[in-house]
């Protein structure tokens, strides 16, 4: 009961439900400022659900307007407004979604769009990140890293190709992370 | 166009004085379309002569209230469905009692050592027209209540066209009454169900369309 948006949202239930009635006993200004109060609700309500198209949220927003001005006979007094109000949104909401079907493919092609682009950027960022790092590194500790962990050979591999023992591939290997990750910030344990 | 200037135009529109409430305005314009039905079933098809004698049975009234009580449910469901903003409920499960009962008497009945074959009592004297007689009866009501509902608001056009069309076949059966010779429960539990039903899923496929707003 104390929750601070509870006290307001039933003091915005009130206000709207007191201008509603006296606007449908003929007070224009009343109907005037029962709008103007509703409309910041109806726009962030659909704002919150259409995040992928902003530019129609005004739309939706003046069709729920003009919604609720054509079926104003329809609400019950007995009802809270804001549940009336809710359901005439959510309503035109739906409804346009569903009118819309091709959205689904517009949708699936823009975020395609988004995570190529993205995880391309990255990926690229990363490996002249990795090299440069490889650059700083003792000869003996580059080629066992390169070879074993990025080129995917085995450790006796690696021996064979390098002329290095199995050990010395391993502790390359090993002081080699730890000097990048102690580069980058991190603690490599092992 | 600005929603500031929208809001402007909407206001200085006038405000109606108390609009007619829904209930009054279905039953403004069922009361010519079924007086369609009526007509139809007493002048095209002829009213039963023995009526007056049929009504004496208790069967006569478990027909007529299977058919009143599907009417009457599914008007409450649709003047409830009709307005934005009402919580949905189970209401459709009262739709469940009356063929539930029809049913279990029908069931009975058959269950009786005296009973007819069971085919016989299904197919009566007139199972090849009763379901499309009463769906034929319930036009003039189905359109006066879709013509009432695209006045209102439902947020789910598809289920109140459904309980439109329930409500129309169980008025038309009631009026088919009327006409029909049948008295078998195990009739009314099969022909009369699927005569209501067939507005009823032609409402449910129309609702999507005539109830959008």
């Amino acid at each position: 009961m104390n929750n601070p948006n509870h006290d307001k949202f039933n003091a915005l239930e009130v206000q709207l439900k007191v201008l509603f009635i006296a606007a449908s006993n003929g007070d224009v200004k009343a109907y005037s400022s029962f709008l103007q109060t509703l409309t910041p609700y109806l726009r962030g309500f659909f704002r919150k659900r259409m995040k992928a198209y902003p530019d129609l949220v005004e739309d939706l927003t003046q069709e729920a307007l003009l919604a609720i001005h054509l079926k104003r006979h329809t609400y019950d007094t007995r009802l809270p407004i804001s549940s009336w109000v809710y359901a005439i949104a959510k309503y035109k909401y739906v409804d346009l979604v569903r009118s819309q079907k091709h959205w689904g493919k517009h949708d699936s092609i823009d975020e395609d769009l988004d995570v190529f682009a993205t995880s391309d950027e990255v990926a690229q960022d990363s490996r002249r990140d990795l090299a440069k790092l490889l650059q700083s590194l003792p000869d003996s500790s580059r080629l066992a890293i390169q070879l074993t962990k990025l080129d995917g050979h085995s450790v006796k591999e690696a021996s064979v190709m390098t002329g290095m023992s199995e050990s010395a591939i391993k502790i390359g290997v090993h002081r080699g992370l730890k000097k990048m990750a102690s580069a980058l910030g991190y603690k490599y344990e092992h | 166009m600005n929603t500031d200037t929208l809001i402007h135009l909407l206001s200085r529109e006038p405000i109606e004085a108390r609009a007619m409430s829904f209930g009054i305005r279905l039953t403004v314009s069922l009361l010519p379309a079924v007086l369609v039905s009526v007509l139809l079933t007493s002048l095209v098809l002829g009213i039963q002569t023995d009526l007056i004698q049929k009504m004496a049975t208790v069967f006569f009234w478990l027909k007529f209230s299977f058919a009143l009580t599907l009417f009457l449910a599914g008007a409450l469901i649709v003047i409830k469905a009709a307005k934005p903003g009402k919580a949905s409920s189970n209401d459709i499960l009262m739709l469940s009692v009356p063929v539930i009962t029809v049913w279990l008497i029908a069931a009975w009945t058959v269950l009786q050592p005296s009973a007819p074959e069971i085919l016989t009592s299904v197919e009566g004297s007139s199972w090849k027209v009763c379901s499309l007689l009463i769906a034929w009866l319930s036009m003039p009501i189905f359109i006066a209540t879709f013509w009432s509902l695209r006045y209102m608001a439902s947020t789910r056009p598809r289920f109140s066209g459904f309980m439109a069309g329930l409500f129309s076949g169980g008025l038309a059966a009631c009026i088919y009454c009327l006409h029909c010779p049948e008295l078998s429960p195990v009739f009314v539990g099969v022909w009369y169900l699927l005569g209501i039903l067939i507005p009823a899923g032609i409402g449910a496929v129309l609702g999507k369309w005539l109830l959008r707003w």
